[in-house]
């Protein structure tokens, strides 16, 4: 333990220096007098005493330095001494200092940023006690290519009950309330939930308490808790609240407790609940009510596939008991149940997009490098005369190394900061702009791992930039020595050649990021350009809820007054009601029955048998302009009790009765079942893209809202001339007016035109196409700075040549194309590798185009024509300063 | 002979004399302030030179980076006191490691020694 003794010894020393060295002196001056005493006394002169003590002594000197150096750190020491002096160097170039620090400010920062989304999406873990035991549980119909579905209370009941996986099971369903009592009725998000969801998810009480299990039988479920959020808003915050009681759909809770304000909780929605109440665990024979997803936590040391292998078996017994789903003719729809980990459920659709743009950041990073390195090795050359004598003082090769290392460090250090304060502004900016679902659940967004990967590239970075140059100049510091100004030539030249490996590099990483960048772009484009089967421009729309006690006939009543009223407005052409908004409503994936046809899985062209189905008001289809393409519309003779109607859309038939007349066939949603009529098609509509521009339209069921009304439906409303936001907000509030007239209960919500429906679903592709874009930019715009600098510093270097050259006659165009020539080849081998790097990494933007090959061949060839833009305009000024040499001055230097 | 060669045996006395094995004179000063107690740095520099009856022409100040290398091992310790005619002067003195170790050197060295004259005897 002697070495950890004496560290600690130096260590201490470093901080009492001043002390240590006083004593020292006082030490070695009484050394010294005793000396000259005892010479004195052997008889000595004065003068001979002194000399001789300091002779038998030797080089008093000598001796404190060696001293001074033994007691404390020399390593620190000069440490400490190279940082005063990169200081110093700093300020005295602050150009190139700002140069250099901003550059590495914006590579650090990009990373930092896209890595604290990674890290706040993909690694931090989830805000829940165990939450890497938490699974999600889903019934499949594999079959029907259904991967997830909620369950049935019954089928919860059984799976908690029977399986021996999981320490807890909790289930949760969604709904929307209307919140009575205020001025307005307002429709607020809320949960169904069974009282151990609470603790399974270490959710809080603040004021009163959780919800308890015992709630969940029936009859014990009119009990309620709000979350902070509107307990704040709507009830003022007062603590009362506990106790009183609200209105939700016309039925009284009481509220029994108010959740704590830093309770996190989504399985994959866009918002929290407002409102928590129990969901009564009623099983029904038929197995049909209930629409729960399911959370479960894994037993103590059971695996994954333990789990699923449990619940297959499980699954495997229900679809005996109680023949779950199948076909009309006893097909096996493939009931299955899915266990996967709440993690991946949460943020696995999010690894792909995340990890593109972490690694378009990291070719931003290298870039940044490669451009420090460059300016460095320029930096280095107008230092040579420094180095030399630094050599030729004895400097040793590590001494000088370490003063180049310790100068990039304290550049590396104020660009780390720098690059950190970016990414701390940029990616709390990020995540609130991200349009990922699980942002819900993020609370802080910086932490010590973000800070540890900013001051980790700050540490990589000091390596490709720091040490390489300093190795560089090192070989050639030797010689410099020697030399005048001969050697200067042959060592620019040598540093001139790695710059330009270091520009060719650049280039070709940026070329590749502008090629991701190009695709999702182009991708994007093509997401735009798809038909969507109807026309978005000039529509609005709004949701309308009525209470959900209402009964068919007042729902039917109030909506068609409704449209009545609002379809009188001058300003709008045709109103219409849907129970769903294609492409920004998620569609139906139902199983259908086809009359006299058994049921497969798949009609003809792989045209699967499940389908999407609207109930929509008459009008629907002029609102949105789908064309008919055969029979009729629906009109008012298609009433309740009338026979009973449907249209279907082209899909439908392509896929059922292929070759023949569709109109007067007959289908039924699910399988067939005594009591309920069979629908006649009456006409076919074109097919619209219901799931969103980048999913295939499904087989489609239109039916009569009159003839099977709904409580919640959403308005379209095209608009006559100018959809413009002046007359889309006019257009509300006749709306608002007209619905208070009809119901003055009912609240209206969510109103917005149709393009902004269409964009928030675009939002994801459009943030990352951004994001990548930005990205290329910076990247383009970084191998353009790096290009500028070597040209500029070549036609320096080659002055008197071109002086000679104008000399001698050559024409500015001459000299002009002698110096583009020379960076287009630059950019011409920083391109070809860029190509190359594209197409060998082509698969990791698999995932995120559309629409576009693989390979898209116009989105390279602008790539290329951009390049050769970006390279004319970075080398055009350098060598527009060549063309413009004055010969005689030029020469004259020589 | 290479420089790094040279290495091993670094001088630690004055270019006058003969060149010491690292450690010898850790030793010598050890074993002064064995038989003399606590002693000033010039006080173990005198002592050195006379055992050593000059045949090492010791440079005198080339003992204080000894005297900090062993107070750093903890072997010995420093405090300020006054010398026999009244001077301020720093007194070293063995601590309880320095005492161990002396054995443990004196051994060691009687080792190399021994060893050598071997060798010599051998080569002769």
């Amino acid at each position: 333990m002697s070495w950890l003794r004496m560290a600690m010894s130096r260590c201490a020393a470093m901080f009492r220096a001043r002390r240590l060295d006083r004593e020292l002196d006082e030490e070695l001056r009484s050394h010294l007098e005793m000396a000259v005493e005892e010479n004195l006394q052997r008889g000595m002169s004065d003068e001979e005493a002194g000399r001789a003590a300091l002779r038998s002594f030797g080089g008093v000197t000598q001796v404190r330095e060696t001293m001074r150096m033994g007691q404390g750190l020399p390593f620190l020491e000069n440490l400490r001494r190279d940082f005063g002096y990169a200081l110093r160097q700093m300020r005295k170039s602050p150009g190139f200092a700002a140069t250099v620090i901003l550059i590495l400010a914006l590579g650090i920062g990009a990373s930092t940023a896209i890595f604290s989304l990674v890290e706040s999406f993909l690694l931090r873990p989830l805000p829940y006690p165990n939450a890497e035991r938490l699974v999600m549980v889903w019934e499949q119909l594999r079959a029907l290519g259904i991967q997830r579905f909620p369950a049935p209370v019954g089928d919860f009941v059984d799976y908690r009950d029977q399986n021996r996986v999981f320490d807890a099971m909790a289930a949760v369903e969604n709904a929307h309330f209307v919140l009575g009592g205020g001025q307005y009725p307002e429709r607020i998000y809320g949960v169904r939930v069974t009282g151990n969801l609470f603790s399974m998810m270490g959710m809080r009480a603040a004021l009163g308490r959780v919800l308890s299990s015992e709630e969940s039988r029936p009859g014990h479920e009119f009990v309620a808790v709000l979350s902070d959020g509107i307990w704040r808003e709507r009830f003022g915050g007062d603590p009362r609240v506990v106790g009183r009681n609200i209105v939700l759909d016309g039925t009284s809770y009481e509220v029994v407790g108010v959740l704590a304000r830093d309770v996190r909780f989504s399985l994959g929605y866009p918002r929290m609940p407002e409102v928590w109440i129990p969901l009564p665990l009623v099983t029904d024979p038929e197995r049909r009510t209930g629409e729960l997803e399911m959370v479960a936590r894994l037993r103590e040391g059971v695996s994954l596939a333990a789990a699923r292998t449990q619940m297959l078996g499980l699954a495997a017994r229900l679809e005996r008991e109680y023949h779950i789903d199948i076909g009309p003719h006893g097909e096996d729809p493939g009931y299955r149940v899915a266990v996967t980990p709440l993690r991946e459920e949460l943020t696995g659709n999010l690894r792909n997009p995340l990890l593109l743009m972490l690694g378009a950041t990291a070719l931003i990073f290298l870039i940044a490098c490669a451009n420090i390195a460059s300016l460095m090795l320029v930096h280095g050359l107008c230092r040579e005369r420094e180095f030399a004598i630094r050599v030729s003082l004895g400097a040793g090769r590590g001494r000088l190394i370490r003063m180049l290392v310790v100068e990039s460090g304290v550049v590396a250090l104020a660009g780390t900061a720098a690059g950190f304060g970016i990414a701390a502004a940029a990616s709390s900016l990020l995540v609130r702009l991200s349009p990922y679902n699980a942002a819900v659940l993020l609370g802080r967004s910086m932490d010590a791992k973000v800070l540890g990967f900013a001051a980790g590239l700050g540490v990589i970075a000091v390596m490709l930039f720091g040490l390489a140059p300093a190795l560089t100049m090192l070989r050639s510091g030797r010689r410099v020595l020697a030399s005048g100004v001969g050697l200067h030539v042959v060592k620019a030249r040598h540093s001139q050649t790695m710059r330009r490996v270091l520009v060719v590099a650049e280039t070709a990483m940026a070329v590749a990021l502008t090629i991701g960048a190009g695709m999702l772009i182009h991708s994007f484009v093509r997401v735009q350009e798809v038909p969507m089967g109807f026309e978005p421009q000039g529509l609005l729309t709004a949701e309308v809820n009525l209470p959900s006690y209402s009964t068919a006939a007042t729902q039917r009543e109030f909506y068609q007054r409704l449209l009545q009223k609002i379809g009188a407005d001058p300003g709008v052409e045709s109103a219409a009601a849907t129970t769903m908004l294609p492409a920004a409503d998620r569609p139906l994936h139902d199983p259908f029955s086809v009359q006299g046809r058994a049921w497969r899985p798949f009609g003809s062209e792989r045209v699967p048998q499940f389908m999407n189905h609207q109930a929509v008001s008459t009008d629907y289809f002029r609102a949105m302009r789908i064309l008919l393409r055969e029979g009729r519309l629906f009109t008012a003779d298609d009433r309740d009790g009338a026979q009973q109607v449907a249209i279907v859309n082209e899909t439908m038939v392509r896929g059922f009765w292929p070759g023949e007349n569709p109109i007067g066939k007959h289908l039924m949603a699910g399988a067939p079942r005594p009591g309920v009529p069979w629908l006649t098609v009456v006409g076919v509509v074109a097919d619209v893209r219901s799931g969103g521009a980048t999913t295939e339209a499904l087989p489609e069921l239109y039916t009569p809202m009159a003839q099977a009304p709904a409580s919640a439906m959403a308005l379209v409303l095209r608009t006559r001339g100018t959809a413009g936001g002046s007359s889309a907000a006019h257009l509300a509030g006749e709306l608002r007016a007209a619905i208070r007239a009809t119901n003055r209960d009912v609240p209206l919500e969510a109103v917005a035109t149709y393009d902004e429906l269409l964009a928030g679903q675009l939002a994801p592709r459009r943030f990352e196409m951004l994001l990548l874009t930005a990205f290329g930019g910076l990247a383009l715009l970084l191998a353009a700075i790096g290009l500028y600098g070597v040209v500029s510093y070549a036609v320096t270097q080659r002055t008197p040549e071109i002086g000679l050259r104008i000399a001698l006659g050559a024409a500015k165009r001459d000299v002009m194309e002698l110096i583009l020539r020379e960076a287009l080849g630059l950019t011409g081998w920083g391109g070809a590798v860029g190509f190359g790097m594209a197409l060998a990494f082509r698969q990791m933007v698999a995932s995120a185009i559309f629409g576009i090959p693989l390979t898209d061949p116009p989105v390279y060839a602008g790539v290329a024509l951009l390049l050769i833009g970006v390279a004319l305009a970075a080398a055009g000024i350098p060598a527009r300063r060549a063309a413009a040499v004055d010969p005689m001055e030029a020469l004259r230097v020589e | 002979m290479s420089d790094r060669k040279l290495d091993v045996l670094r001088p630690t006395a004055g270019a006058a004399g003969a060149p010491m094995l690292q450690g010898t004179l850790d030793l010598m000063v050890l074993k002064t302030l064995e038989t003399m107690g606590p002693q000033h740095g010039y006080g173990i520099a005198r002592r050195i030179e006379q055992i050593s009856e000059q045949a090492l022409s010791l440079n005198q100040g080339t003992i204080y980076p000894a005297l900090l290398r062993l107070c750093q091992r903890g072997w010995i310790r420093a405090e300020w006191g006054t010398s026999e005619n009244g001077r301020r002067a720093r007194f070293y003195s063995l601590t309880r490691t320095g005492k161990a170790q002396i054995g443990q050197e004196t051994e060691n060295w009687e080792r190399v020694a021994a060893t050598m004259a071997r060798f010599l005897v051998r080569s002769e």
